[in-house]
């Protein structure tokens, strides 16, 4: 894939290029930071790579972007994508993306579910030894070779790193809350982990959770 | 003299209350979620040093290790989904963050032991409509939180008997693995570290139709096998 294969559209780059440039971190872009840095902020982006798209507005909480909910157990604030309508999202690309500083991940199975997925762990330190949260990608079937693995992407003058983690499926196994081929997306947003939940913003075309 | 005075403490007062209330927007994130409070209380990765008893899986495995109900593939395998018997994908589901929701379910997730100070933060329930009409809890959840640690979840769910529940091994070199460990007798599989690190942790058996997990992290891995521990049905 293409450094910009991904910014179909010129405003959510050019959200991205505002996003960092607010936060005055053109110099973080152009040095790239130490292999064993402490992470800064970051953003985490919609999953699935087709647009336009839409998020299912599940209207649970108010005075919130309607399309948050918490269906999972525990405490993730969730999305669920859509490119189109009926299959139309079947086989669409799901990546985990996300822009302004290195980040550090390892990818695992899910458990507790009947939902296909991936976990997304996040840590503080390349080393992976301090826990600071965790993404789910569900209803996705993995591309082989990404659970289980890890991940230390960074491009240096983009500001942004991303991994393709697979594609959306069709149907999912009996017992898994499921009406329709989507993505569903949250993340651990507990007081202890290092996610914050972007309630207000629409998560289609600005970011889904910051990590601070 | 007083003018001028009264000018800088306004001032100060001013800039003050903007320091204030920066400092509440960067501890809410700016996006209204509660406050950040690091896991201090949490054992550092230099204080999870103990793993269970049992056989630890090979992290180079390169063919998959059956275990009682268990299957562990090999790195950057995909894992198949169990799902329910004889059920559906009309599915109910129920969030509540009343401890009261827990009362007079069939798949209890409460466990009889649990270290003090942890308190329910969040159930789940799903409720899925089988094949002969009638709609039955097949996944129920419950959240543990307590300030300054990183939750504990409990999930209870239904699974078809005959399935194998698959896992993934992490790659060589990896700082988390598995061990094939027993619980009163009952198999189970335990994620855990391979040196000193935060990863997630997982209790995981399975008796009857019902898998267990149990999900933590950085807590005393005696404490999270005597959690798990105590969820283990004894037959009568």
């Amino acid at each position: 894939m293409k450094i910009f294969g991904m910014f179909k559209s010129s405003a959510a780059l050019g959200a991205l290029v505002g996003i960092a440039t607010t936060l005055g971190v053109w110099t973080a872009f152009i040095n790239a930071p130490v292999a064993s840095a402490v992470p800064g902020v970051a953003y985490v982006w919609r999953g699935m790579y087709p647009e336009p798209q839409t998020c299912w507005p599940w209207s649970q909480f108010e005075n919130v972007n309607s399309c948050w909910h918490d269906d999972e157990g525990g405490t993730y604030t969730a999305i669920d994508y859509n490119y189109g309508s009926g299959d139309d999202d079947v086989g669409a690309l799901v990546q985990l993306w996300y822009d302004t500083t290195r980040q550090y991940w390892k990818f695992q199975s899910l458990a507790g579910t009947n939902c296909s997925g991936v976990r997304v762990v996040l840590y503080h330190d390349s080393a992976k030894t301090n826990y600071a949260g965790e993404l789910h990608y569900l209803h996705i079937e993995p591309y082989s070779g990404v659970i289980g693995s890890a991940y230390d992407y960074w491009d240096s003058y983009y500001g942004y790193g991303y991994r393709d983690l697979g594609t959306v499926k069709e149907s999912e196994g009996e017992g898994c809350a499921f009406d329709g081929a989507h993505l569903h997306q949250s993340a651990n947003t507990d007081a202890s982990t290092a996610f914050y939940t972007n309630w207000n913003g629409n998560p289609a075309s600005s970011w889904e959770h910051k990590i601070q | 003299m007083k003018r001028k005075a009264l000018t800088t403490i306004l001032f100060a007062a001013v800039a003050a209350a903007a320091v204030s209330v920066a400092a509440i927007a960067l501890a809410f994130g700016g996006d209204g979620d509660a406050p950040k409070q690091a896991a201090t209380d949490a054992l550092k990765p230099s204080e999870l040093t103990k793993v269970p008893p049992g056989q630890q899986v090979r992290q180079d495995i390169t063919a998959p290790v059956t275990y009682g109900q268990f299957r562990i593939l090999p790195a950057g395998s995909v894992p198949a989904t169990c799902g329910v018997p004889h059920g559906s994908n009309d599915v109910k589901i129920t969030e509540s963050k009343d401890p009261m929701a827990l009362r007079g379910l069939a798949l209890n997730p409460i466990p009889p032991y649990l270290p003090a100070g942890w308190t329910v933060s969040e159930v789940h329930i799903e409720r899925t409509l089988m094949d002969d009409g009638i709609r039955q809890e097949t996944n129920v959840s419950v959240e543990y939180t307590r300030p300054r640690q990183f939750p504990i979840l409990i999930t209870r769910m239904v699974i078809d008997p005959a399935c194998l529940v698959e896992m993934v091994e992490d790659e060589p070199g990896s700082n988390s693995t598995n061990t094939l460990s027993e619980l009163r007798g009952v198999k189970a599989v335990v994620t855990h570290q391979t040196r000193g690190a935060q990863v997630p942790l997982l209790v995981q058996f399975v008796q009857g139709s019902t898998l267990t997990v149990v999900q933590a992290v950085a807590i005393d891995m005696d404490q999270l096998l005597r959690i798990a521990e105590s969820l283990v049905e004894v037959e009568k």
